[in-house]
Order: C-alpha cells, then structure tokens, then sequence
C-alpha cells in the first residue's frame, strides 16, 4: 500500500519535472482552431443544480460529458454509460436480467446526488438521447447551492431543448443480442455423487452413492431413478436481444424553441425458454420555451416513462435452487405437466414457470418541469429571477394471471418388489388448487413536488465581474401507504467575482434543513470559498509556448451531512411488540399487549459536518493536443451520525449520536492527447482516481489490540482471521493454537493467533483484523478514438484495481452440506491434494469464517464498449446539411482481464444466484436530417 | 407610454409576486420540515397517558422468559453445555459455547442487554406507569395499581437475580453482583454504573420481593378482573418468597459466599426463607411426593412458570431420526450413570444392580432397545437412530425423553401435540433448596429447624422414584458431607434438562473447565445382545467459572470489572 502511494508520488513528481522540460520547446500549431480568441480548458457549459455556468469561472473540479459521449454505449440504463468517463467514477453492475437496474455508481467511492433538470431524480428510465450533458460536480462550490442532499457530490443531468435555428431531426435505430459470458460450471450428478462421498467419509460417515449409483448416473438411462438435470440450461437461454430506436424533433424560433422526443428501449425477448422475461420502455419527452413577453420566458419539460415488464414467478426461490441444489435432488420433469421434487428441495422452478401464470408489470412516471424567466433589467442592470415548479408521480402495478394457484409435484420413491423388479411410486408433495383468476398483486405511488426560486445578478464593472445567486429550494415526497415523507428545505447564495477574467473567487453560503434533526438544530449555515487563476493569460507565460491554457485553483468548504438511513433520531419512538399470555390450561386466558422503546431521541443530535477542500488544475499543451486536469481533494467527515458506544446496562436498545469521523482524500483526474496525422485522427485519454480513506474515530471501545480497531484504517474494512493454510495432521492441531470458532479436524483451516503473548488460541475478535476492502483503490477510464476518413473506432477500457471480495460465502468457491459443487470446489478439494478445506456435508464453522483464505482480488480490467462507425456524411450531404449521420457496430464486455477465477468480478454472482453477465453485440443507424 | 411601460413592469412584478405566494402557500416552510408521527410509532407522552400502553411497558418484561427450559437460541438445552449432555449438531454455535468458544464477545446465552432493558422499562413503568387509570371503578382500579406495582417489583427482582445468576462472579476471588438498576438511567451515564458486591445485589432482589409480596395476590383464580384465573402465569406471593429463597440458596453456596465468618448466618437465611416460601404456599412443611407433569402448566408442583403452548417444536428438534426428529440433545453416560438403581442403590455401591434402573431413567432418556411409540430405538452402530446412518443421529447412544410429547407424530402429518412450558420455580426445586440448606446450616443431614430435618425432606423427595428406597437409611447415617453429595445427585437426577444443572456447578464451585463428557457406543451381536463401550465424547472447556461481562461494557465501563478467568 504505502509502496504503491510512494510510486505514484515519484511518478508524478517525474512526469511534472518532464512537462516543465517541454515548456520551452517551439510552439506549435493548435490543432483546431478556437472559435474565438479566448481558450478555454471546455466550451461546454456546467449545469450546477440552479444555473449554467461557463467552465473557466468555476474553482472546482467538473466533469461535463455530452449525450455524444454516452451514446456509444449500448444499455437501457445510462449509469453503464458512465464508466470509465469521470474521474474517480466507479460503476458496477450486479445482474444482468432484462430491464434490471443493479448498477452501482460512485464517485470518489461516495453517492453523488442524481439531479435531472433541477431536482434528485431516479435517471434509470432516462434515454441517453434525451440527455444534453451530464455536469459531474465534484468541488463543494460547485454543488454547495444544493445543500445537504447533494453533500458528496452531484451527477447533473439536463435534458435536450430546442434551438433558434433551422429544425433537426434525429433518428436512431440499433438491434442486437446480448450474450451471457463468464457462466460457471458445475459436477454432472456422477461427479457430484463421488465427490458427496468423498465428504461424506472427511465426516467419518459411510458413504451415501452406491457404485451401481454412481454407473446409473454415468449411464444416464434411468433419468428419473439417477437425474443429471441442469436446471440453468432448462430455463436459460444464453442471449436475449436488444432494441433502441428513437425520434427526435428540434428546433424554433427567436421566440419559441421545442423539443420532441419518442422513445422505444426494449430488451429481454427469447431469453428465458418458459416464461417470457423481457422489458421494454417507451419515453416520451417535450419541451418548449416560449418568450411570453420580451422580458418574460417560459419553459416546460414534460415527460412520461412506461415500463412493461414481463416476470417470471418465484424469482428469488429459482435463484436459491439455481446457486444450490445439486443435479442429482430430483427430476425436473417425469411426464407432461408432472414435475418431480425432492421434499429436502421442494423448489422446481420449471415447474413453477410451466404452471403459473405470467407477471405483467407495468410502472408509468411523469415528470413535468415548468419554469418561468424574468429579465429584471429594468429594475437592476443584470437581474433575472427565475421560478421553476417541479411535479413527479410514478405508479407502479403488478397483475399476476392465475393468481393463487397451487400445485402438486411428484417426488418418485423406487422400491424393490418381491420377484426382484422395481416399482416407481410417485409421492405427491403439495396439493392442486386451482387458480381463480388475474389478480392484481402489487401496487405502489408515490409523487415528489419541489420549487424553487432564484435571483441572479450578473454584471460587468469595467475588469470587474460580479454575480450572485440566491437561491431557494423546496421539495416533499410523499409515497402511498406511509407517513413517511421526505422533505427538504434549502436557501444558497452564490456570489462569484473575477478580475480581468483572469482572477476568479466565489463564496457560497448554503442555509439547509433536514427534518430529520429536532426542530432546534434543523437548519444549518455552511459557507464553502475557491479561487481561481487563469496562469495562461499573465504575460509573463505568453513566452511559454508549450502552454496554451493553464489555470489553478482551489477551494475550501464546509456542508453538513445526515448520513444514516435511520430516521428521526431526535424521537423517542415507543412501538407495540408481541402480546404477553397469560391464563390456565382449559380454563381462561388473556393477551396483553406489550411496549417497548425502539428508540430513545437525542434531541442533541446535530449535523455532521464535512469539511471539503480541493485543489487542481487544468491546462492545454502542445497546441491543445495534451489536455489535462488533475485534482487533489481531502475530505473530512466530522461528527457522523452514529450509534452511540453506551452501556448495556442503560438499557436503551437504539441511540445515536455525532460519533465516527472518516478522512477521504486521493488524486483524480484526466489526461488525454490529441493529434491528426494527414487523414488520421486519433485521441487516447485517461480518467482516473486513487481513492483512499482512514477513520479518524469510530463509535468503538478501547480495544485491547491495535489490530481491533477501525479507527486508523480504511473505511469499509473487511475484518476477518488470518489463514495460515490446512491442518494437515493431529500433531499440528495439537501443536497449534487451540482455535475457537468450531470443531477443529485434519483437512480444516488454520488461523493465525495474533496474540501469542497473552493467550495461546484464535478466538473471535481479538484475532480478527483487517484483511480487505472491496472499494477499489483505484479507477481507470481509457477512451481511445482513431478516425481514419470516414470510419472510425473508438474502444474504451476500464480498469478497477486495489479492490478485494469475500467468497466464504460464494456457492462456485465455497460449497458444504448439500450445496452443488462447482469445477472449482471440485479442482481445489482437499482430499485431492487441493487448496480449499476439507469438504463436509454439514457445515464447517471453523472454515465458514471471514478470513484471508476467503478474500480474492477481484481487480479487473476490462474491454467495456467499443465502436466502429463510418460517417454517412458525404452521402447524406446531398439531401441534408446536418452532420453527424453514421452507421455503426458496437459491443460492451467484450474482453476481461482479471485473477478472479472465472467468474466475472463485477458481477461475482452472475450466472449463480444473479442473472449472468452479458457482451452486448448491435448494429444500427444514426441520422441527422 | 411611460405609464405602458409602469404598467408592463407592475404586471411583471404581480407574476413574481403571484408566483411567490403560490410556492410559499404549497411549501408553507415550517410545516412539511417537521415530521409526522410514523405508522405504529408513538411518542413518550402517548405511551404514558394511555393504559393499553403504559401497562405494555411492563408485561414486556414477560417476555424475556423462554417458552420452555430449552433456554438456548433455537430451543437447545443448557444441558448440552454440561455433563449432562451433547448436541447432536457438530456445527452448531450452542455446542461451541462449551468447547471453549465462549468469550466475552461469543456468549449463545447472553442476555445481559436484553434484560436491562427490560428492567428499563419496569422502571420506567414503576416511574411512570402508576399514576394512570386503569380500570374505571376507582375500588378495582386501586387492587389493580396494586397487582400492577407487585408484578413490576417481582419482574424486578426476577431480572436482578437472572443477570446476577448469569453474569455474577468472582473477580479476584470476591464474589460480585451485576449493577443495580432501579431508576430509569439517561443516556450515557455510564459514571452512574457500578459493580455492587454480590450480597448488596442479593439484598436489593431480596427488597423486591419482600414489597412485591405485599402488592401480590395469592393465586389467581375465578372471575375477578384483577386477580382472576385468566392472569394465571402472573406473578404471586409463593413466587416472590420461592424468588427470594432460591436468591438466598444462591447467595449461600460456596461460589459466592467465602466469608466464613457469614456463612452460617446465610444458610440459616436461605432456610427460613424456603421454610417461609413452603409455607406460603402450602401451608406447612410436608412435600407428599407429588406427581410432576411436565405437560399440566397449572399442575400441582409448579410455582410459577411461563406461559404455556401447544407445538411441534421440541419433538421436532428432539425426537430420534427414525421418529422424523433431528435428535438434538444427546443425554450423556455420565448422566445414565447419575440415576440409581431401583432400589435407590447408587453406581458404586456394591447393592447396585444394572438390571434393574430407577423407573424415572427410561421416562426422560430414550435408551437404545427402548420402545418408544410401539417402535424400538436403535442407536448401535448401523442401527437406524445411529450417527452412520443419519446426521441426525445420537451421539452418545442415547436420545433425550423428558418434556417431549410422548404420543407424537411427525410424520405424515403432525399429531398429538401437548402442552410445553417453562416450570421456572417448582415445588420439588424449592424442597430441594431447603434440602440442601438444612444440611449446610446444620451441617448434619439430621439437625432440625421447625422439626424438620434435610433426610425428612429428601426422604419424600425420593418417594416419587422408589417404591422401596433401600439406602435412604445408609446414607442419612453417612455424614454431612456424604449427604451433600447424595443431595446433588439427586437434584441432577431429579430436575435434569430443567435449566438447572449448569448454574448449580458454578454456585457449589465445580470443575467446569476440562471435564470429559462420555458416551456408549453400542454394537449389536449375532445373538441380538449389545456391547456397550464407554468413550470420550468431547470436553467441555470454560476459562472462567462465570460467564464473561460481554465485550462493550466490560471494557467501557470503568467500575464494572470482568469476572475472573475472561
């Protein structure tokens, strides 16, 4: 760790002593020409949450991505088209089933606040096309206006609007398949048996499969007395398929501007063999902007989203059978419609998918945004107030066709008759109750209404810039079916100066409220300040001619944080718990009710406070073929709310308290080249970050080990013992520390006392120390484009690296009792020379412990999406002016480097207990007219 | 024109305006920031001015009691955490407890969070609970403060004495209490929080229950609101004087009474206090052998118990594989070997004789060969109940019978269920308290207080078993220590897998750690005959005679020390 934290420090140190080096090489020739005299690091603008801002006069680091940017990659979900493009971005997605919205996404291994159009929305069932850019604040004056909501950090999106202009059209088409990889392999039952007796005899138990066992299930003959089933294959094809295709309409006047857009995303159909288990989505969007009087404009932004989702029945029981039972339990199938069970496994999902009836759901959210635009300049020079009222309600339904049906399966139970034959007897588990109907089985709605009113001033003084922002935010959200509202209340102020737009500083002043704190320390004050410095333009750098633009800045500030999921903690919340009986056998009785405290208020209870300061710069180089930008940050998370270290003996079963203190800091940023050899273009980036962590203080005791605490390492340490490999004979039991997690034999794993002058065992506790983190500690984006003519490709590999998963859990690497056997516990077994202990067919407390043996690296590198294109300019150049008609190829996951066996360790239960990971392959069309 | 552009601007500042009022009227600031009570939450002030609910602050006491004397998470009996017995199930936490696992941070029965709070709430219910109206006639409502005051004084002195039996110990060779808590603590006030000696802690259960006693009713019985039968389970006067006699019992045992100085004056305490409970109860000192039944929760024997009910739980976990039960406790040989023969001839004695077992031997362990619901029980090796055979299967060749239902089914379809409860203090317990203290008091088996003498009592106590109990009279001659002994073995024997043998050989200071627990492995012969060999099944390991003061709070709290040994 500190070896890899030097390494990059030399680095970097080099690579600074490199460029300063290249300063006074001659100038060369930009590759494209600015539009204006200015240079700018971007021209694209920033979306903070209030108002758009131009890039050289923020003092924080920001990532603006356009829709150009996300449209390469093929995904109903637009967070997987953020991979690898901010730096410090992390995005995992766990499970890969139609429409499935398991998609993990940090930055700077924090949630950032997901805004779309001015309010914390869900961007799920957001198209890509719908997006005009994606602000990626990172510094707190950036955000600071959002108050506590967006305390980590905000993901900005804005959706398209029209344009003055002549109107646009775009079409795109894309079909394709996606296709399930790193699918795990498992024992047919003929292995499975041997392998079953193999731990039967680890237990001293005779063995359970006969020889003749064994040769029927090799034989495969009599498939019901000796099943070899693989229920994945029965229910699973390995691809599904994939559709995006969407219109949208563009354009206006001076005075009116519009937006269109209709959307169809589909994907899921020819997947499950049974059950139909697709998704498909269809959005709808328009906005107009209308200038109501000269100094008066109004804009609405309405949407609707519809999911149709078909499901299959008893999905979490079919993935419990999927990632457990092994291929000898039962016959799927003994004749049409009579499907066989095994009562220690009474789960036959073909069964059930065969039998029930389908699952439609269907969710419908709208979304409606309208605003209003004052120009004030009559009143003051540079006034403008503006008011916005956001309305959001989604409605979720759920009907189920045969609705309350049972059914009977079939357990076959073979015994010998006298003249030496067999009889198969099938023994019904379950009774047939038939079905009464469609049903609708769940319904969910809940709305969320937010406004908000701002007054900006913007004016120009001679070399003197002044503007200022207030701001004023409101929001309640509301669900059906309980009290439970979550509401927030928010007033900024934002006063940004500069100096010749080369000197830039800004102060702002977030007034926020959580309802979640007593009405006594509800609303907080928390200022945030950064500067900025346009190098570039002194003089004295003119001479510089390797440095096109430079500028450094910092910026420093504070916000407050609620971060816990509890609830009004300031209350003391008494809740009604399981009646007490009393009464006579036969005779008389009565339950009485009983209470008790579920919470004990602290209404003391204040605000964490995080303390956010970063520094960094951007710059262009080379003739703007080198862009860059490179931040440091540390973070301070300061009175976090956290359970209270409080004796027992007070007897307060809940309490909570400004506790634990976390320190986050690393280095983040992007680096990209640029350059064009005759016809050739070609451009390599990288988006990065090191991410680290430490606490500072921890709500836990005075340990007696250093090795205890959390305070000191990490945040979000695995804590675990310390294998130090197999016992591998009675002696070195003996001879060992005694270990007290369960009963020790030959073939189990051994731990390491970490305490060997105070006791001679390995115990729970204070033998336990940190062995991992799976927040990786480093992340990396590299987008690569090469445009030769009018084809181009454009690759973009990620990478996850430092990051550790703990499998004592995990079906492929860690099986006991009845589980099925993966290739792995079969290639790893210990009576066969292998790695993992012994097998058993109960359970293994001393092995099934959180320990280094368990813990892989589950870094990786992957080939996440990749493009090839050939520009239909020149062809649609004779009917339309529009640029940026293409047709193109594309795919994602297309290569994974990784020690994590082979399983995908983005997705570790893909494919056993999670829909599998799936490569994506499609074609399509982009037009522009 | 001016005046066009005046009014061009007035109407721009009235939508402003108009705009404002509207957000300001939705959003109506203060309001939607302060939150709504949630659903099935209530608030201090709600609880304490309702009945239903205040009263529910204390009966949540009730529950702590376990459902049945398989105290252990997951209805295993402590006894498998002594000599007594083995758990079938080689993976579970409940076995490692006595293997050697148990630490201050991994303690299966730990209840010392659990139950202050509870006794927060009872607290809590005694600060706050008393000033409400329960019951509308003022006559009723006063009897029924007064039951409420009993209970809450009772469940007080029943939390103190089963944190003190848990947790209490010695620390450097001073036997300590657990902290008293009769106030409603406030948050982190840790400095309050210290450890009383053990006596001080026995004096304040012994205070409970002397007020509890005179709020309590005697029994509940017919139709009354207040004390009618239907609160039967509830605390009563018998209950708190057999608390305080047992609180005293423990007080008085040699883990916790080293003073030699108060020894004599706390056995003399411990039997008049039983003395003063039995006749409580049964209005003089003569224990006429009562049936006990186990299934009856308003049986003679009980004195107090928790609430009964009717399931499959315990078979289910008990019954041998071959009767659809996973087999659970194993009683072990050393416990087969703790019950006389037929006579009342203990192992050892040269009368002894094997053929013919104490009659209460095969009514609560299932042997193997032993008929159980018109099937034999085979536990030698290969035999269906064995451990080759099923994973289920004995581990020490014997299967536990007491408590479970004996006509039940499990298989096809569950049936002939019976009733399961928790006797927390019997009748036979109490007699053996004052057994056991007249003996030590006196220090002879025949010194009498009241005319009544440790043999009178231990005489009756054997009757229930013996029909002739042939060495009664040997051993009444034998001597106080001898007698002692014979009294512990019976008790064993008497009142095994009731939860009481793992906290009787901490209070007499017993060898707990390193004791080897054996069982018989049976082989059957061509004859039919079996072969019994006796093994090692595994050793019960416990680095303190205590339990452990858990993790948090023997660390955080400054004068609340650890029990010796953790």
């Amino acid at each position: 760790m500190l070896i890899s934290i030097k390494y990059i420090f030399k680095k970097a140190i080099l690579t600074m002593v490199f460029m300063w080096a290249l300063i006074n090489i001659k100038a060369q020739e930009p590759i494209s020409q600015p539009d204006s005299m200015e240079v700018s690091y971007s021209s694209k603008a920033i979306s903070t949450p209030f108002f758009t801002t131009d890039f050289n006069k923020v003092t924080a680091p920001v990532t603006v991505l356009s829709s150009e940017d996300l449209e390469h990659y093929p995904t109903s979900d637009v967070r997987e088209a953020l991979n690898g493009l901010i730096p410090s971005g992390s995005v995992m997605k766990n499970g890969y089933g139609p429409g499935e919205s398991n998609v993990q996404l940090q930055v700077r291994d924090m949630d950032y606040a997901i805004i779309v159009d001015g309010m914390e929305r869900s961007v799920v069932e957001l198209d890509i096309q719908e997006i005009e850019s994606v602000s990626v604040l990172r510094g707190l004056t950036a955000h600071a206006l959002y108050g506590s909501s967006a305390k980590n950090g905000a993901i900005v999106f804005t959706t398209k609007r029209g344009f003055a202009g002549e109107d646009e059209i775009d079409v795109n088409i894309e079909y394709g398949i996606k296709m399930a990889t790193h699918l795990p392999e498992w024992l047919p039952s003929d292995e499975y048996a041997q392998l079953y007796n193999q731990a039967r005899l680890n237990d001293g138990m005779t063995p359970r499969y006969s020889p003749e066992d064994i040769a029927g299930y090799q034989s495969g003959e009599n498939g019901l007395k000796y099943p070899n089933e693989d229920l994945y294959s029965e229910l699973f094809n390995n691809s599904m398929n994939f559709t995006r295709a969407n219109i949208a309409f563009k354009g206006g006047s001076e005075k009116t501007q519009y937006f269109a857009y209709l959307g169809y995303t589909g994907e899921g159909r020819d997947y499950m063999k049974i059950k139909e288990n697709s998704y498909d989505r269809l959005n709808i969007r328009g906005r107009v902007d209308v200038a109501l009087a000269s100094n008066i404009k109004l804009n609405m932004n309405v949407a609707t989203v519809m999911g149709m989702r078909n499901v299959i029945p008893g999905q979490s029981q079919m993935w419990n059978a999927l990632a457990s039972y092994a291929p000898n339990v039962y016959p799927i199938s003994i004749a049409k419609d009579t499907f066989g069970i095994n009562q220690a496994f009474p789960y036959n999902p073909v069964a059930d998918q065969t039998l029930k009836g389908d699952i439609d759901e269907l969710s419908r959210t709208v979304q409606a945004n309208f605003g209003l635009d004052f120009d004030l300049n009559k009143i003051t020079k540079g006034l403008n107030f503006g008011i916005k009222g956001m309305f959001d309600i989604y409605d979720f339904q759920q009907k189920t066709a045969k609705a309350g049906l049972s059914y009977a399966l079939y357990e076959p139970v073979f015994t010998i008759q006298e003249d030496g034959s067999e009889l198969m007897t099938l023994t019904p588990v379950g009774v047939d109750v038939p079905a009464i109907g469609a049903s609708i089985t769940a319904t969910s709605y809940h709305q969320q209404v937010a406004a908000n009113m701002n007054l900006n001033y913007l004016r120009k003084f001679g070399d003197h810039e002044i503007s200022s922002n207030l701001v004023y935010f409101v929001q309640q959200k509301k669900m059906r079916g309980t009290a439970l509202e979550d509401n927030k209340q928010n007033f900024g102020l934002a006063t940004a100066y500069s100096f010749k737009g080369k000197y830039f500083a800004d102060l702002s002043l977030s007034y926020t409220g959580d309802m979640n704190l007593s009405s006594d320390n509800r609303y907080k004050m928390f200022p945030s300040l950064g500067i900025g410095w346009i190098l570039s333009k002194e003089n004295f750098m003119k001479s510089v001619n390797a440095i096109d633009f430079m500028k450094l800045r910092a910026s420093y500030g504070t916000m407050g944080t609620y971060d816990t999921h509890e609830s009004f903690l300031f209350r003391t919340e008494w809740y009604r718990g399981i009646p007490a009986f009393f009464g006579s056998a036969g005779g008389k009785s009565e339950n009485i009710s009983t209470t008790y405290m579920n919470q004990y208020g602290n209404v003391g209870l204040s605000w964490g406070t995080i303390r956010q300061f970063d520094i960094g710069t951007e710059a262009l180089l080379f003739g703007s073929r080198l862009r860059l930008q490179l931040d440091y940050y540390n973070i301070i998370k300061d009175g976090i709310i956290t359970t209270a270290v409080m004796s027992d003996v007070i007897g307060i079963k809940k309490y909570y308290d400004n506790i634990n203190k976390n320190k986050y800091w690393g280095v983040d940023g992007s680096v990209s080249w640029s350059d064009k050899l005759k016809s050739f273009n070609y451009s390599i980036g990288v988006n990065f970050g090191f991410n680290t962590s430490e606490v500072l203080a921890f709500n836990e005791v005075n340990n007696p080990y250093p090795w205890m605490n959390r305070t000191g390492e990490r945040v979000g340490e695995i804590y675990g013992f310390e294998a130090i490999g197999i016992f591998n004979d009675a002696n070195e039991i003996i001879n060992s520390p005694t270990q007290y997690l369960g009963e020790v034999q030959v073939g189990n794993l051994r731990y390491k006392n970490l305490n060997p002058e105070d006791d001679d065992k390995v115990e729970a506790r204070t033998d336990e120390k940190a062995i991992g983190n799976s927040t990786p500690l480093f992340k990396l984006g590299v987008p690569v484009s090469l445009k030769y003519k009018n084809v181009e490709l454009y690759v973009l590999g990620v990478g996850y690296f430092g990051r550790d998963l703990n499998v004592v859990s995990h079906p492929y690497f860690h099986a006991d009792g009845e589980q099925k056997y993966s290739t792995y516990v079969k290639g790893n077994a210990w009576s066969a020379g292998g790695a993992n202990p012994k097998l058993t067919t109960s359970a293994s407390p001393n092995d099934n412990v959180t320990s280094s043996y368990w813990m892989r690296d589950a870094g990786f590198f992957k080939i996440k999406n990749v493009e090839l294109s050939y520009d239909l300019s020149s062809i649609t150049s004779n009917w339309t002016r529009k640029m940026g008609s293409k047709v193109f190829v594309r795919g994602t996951n297309l290569y994974t480097s990784t020690s994590f066996d082979t399983l995908d360790p983005e997705n570790p239960y893909g494919g056993i207990s999670t829909y599998a990971s799936m490569s994506t392959f499609t074609g399509g069309l982009k037009v522009t007219f | 024109m001016i005046k066009a552009k005046i009014l061009k601007r007035m109407n721009t500042i009235k939508i402003i305006l108009f705009f404002t009022m509207m957000v300001t009227v939705l959003s109506s600031c203060e309001d939607i920031m302060e939150p709504k009570p949630l659903d099935g939450a209530y608030t201090d002030d709600f609880v304490w001015s309702n009945p239903t609910y205040a009263r529910g602050v204390l009966y949540s006491s009730y529950l702590s009691i376990p459902y049945s004397s398989a105290i252990m998470p997951g209805s295993d009996f402590l006894a498998i955490a002594t000599d007594d017995a083995v758990s079938n199930n080689l993976s579970s936490a409940n076995r490692n407890f006595s293997l050697g696992q148990l630490s201050s941070s991994f303690n299966v029965i730990n209840c010392w969070g659990a139950d202050y709070e509870l006794l927060r709430n009872v607290n809590d219910f005694l600060e706050n609970g008393l000033e409400l109206r329960y019951m509308e006639d003022p006559e009723v409502n006063a009897r029924m403060l007064d039951l409420y005051k009993g209970e809450a004084l009772f469940m007080r002195a029943y939390l103190h004495f089963k944190l003190l039996k848990y947790y209490g110990g010695q620390v450097d060779g001073i036997p300590m209490g657990i902290p008293i808590v009769t106030e409603v603590l406030e948050a982190e006030s840790e400095d309050k929080i210290i450890r009383p000696s053990y006596m001080e802690t026995v004096r304040q259960i012994y205070s409970d229950c002397d007020s509890a006693y005179k709020y309590l009713p005697k029994v509940y019985s017919g139709n009354d609101q207040v004390d009618g039968e239907k609160h039967e389970g509830g605390a009563t006067k018998g209950a708190a004087k057999t608390l305080k006699a047992i609180a005293a019992l423990f007080a008085s045992s040699p883990a916790y009474s080293v003073d030699e100085a108060l020894k004599s004056k706390k056995w003399e305490d411990a039997v008049n206090y039983a003395m003063e409970a039995i006749l409580e109860i049964d209005g003089v000192v003569s224990y006429n052998a009562i049936k006990r039944n186990f299934s009856a929760p308003g049986g003679e024997d009980v004195i107090w118990r928790g609430r009964f009910f009717s399931d499959y739980n315990l078979e289910t976990k008990n019954f041998p594989p071959s009767y659809y039960g996973q087999g659970s406790t194993n009683p072990t040989k050393d416990l087969v070997d703790a019950f006389p023969d037929y006579f009342g001839y203990p192992k050892g004695h040269e009368r002894y004789n094997e053929r013919f077992k104490d009659p209460r031997l095969g009514e609560y362990i299932l042997l193997n060969d032993a008929t159980f619901n018109g099937v034999k029980i085979e536990t030698f090796e290969g035999g269906k109940d064995s451990r080759e055979v099923s994973q289920y299967g004995t581990r020490s060749g014997y299967y536990l019978k007491k408590f479970l239902a004996k006509g039940a089914e499990l298989h096809p379809e569950k049936k002939g269920a019976q009733n399961t409860f928790n006797p927390i203090f019997s009748k036979t317990e109490l007699y053996f308290a004052l057994a056991e203290a007249l003996n030590e008091f006196h220090q002879d088996p025949n010194g009498k207080t009241d005319g009544v003498s440790s043999v009178d009592i231990m005489k009756k106590l054997r009757k229930r078993a013996f029909v002739i109990d042939m060495y009664m009279g040997e051993i009444a001659s034998a001597g106080y220590n001898e007698f002692r002994k014979f009294i512990k073995n019976e008790r064993r024997v008497e009142l095994c897998f009731e939860d009481k043998r793992f906290w009787d050989l901490r209070r007499w200071d017993e060898q707990v750690n390193n004791v080897d627990v054996h069982g018989v492995r049976i082989t059957k012969e061509s004859d039919g005959s079996f072969i019994e060999e006796e093994f090692v099944i595994e050793t019960r390991k416990f680095n303190g005679a205590s339990l452990p003061i858990p993790y948090k709070d023997a660390l955080l709290l400054e004068n609340v020390e650890q029990n010796d040994g953790w």
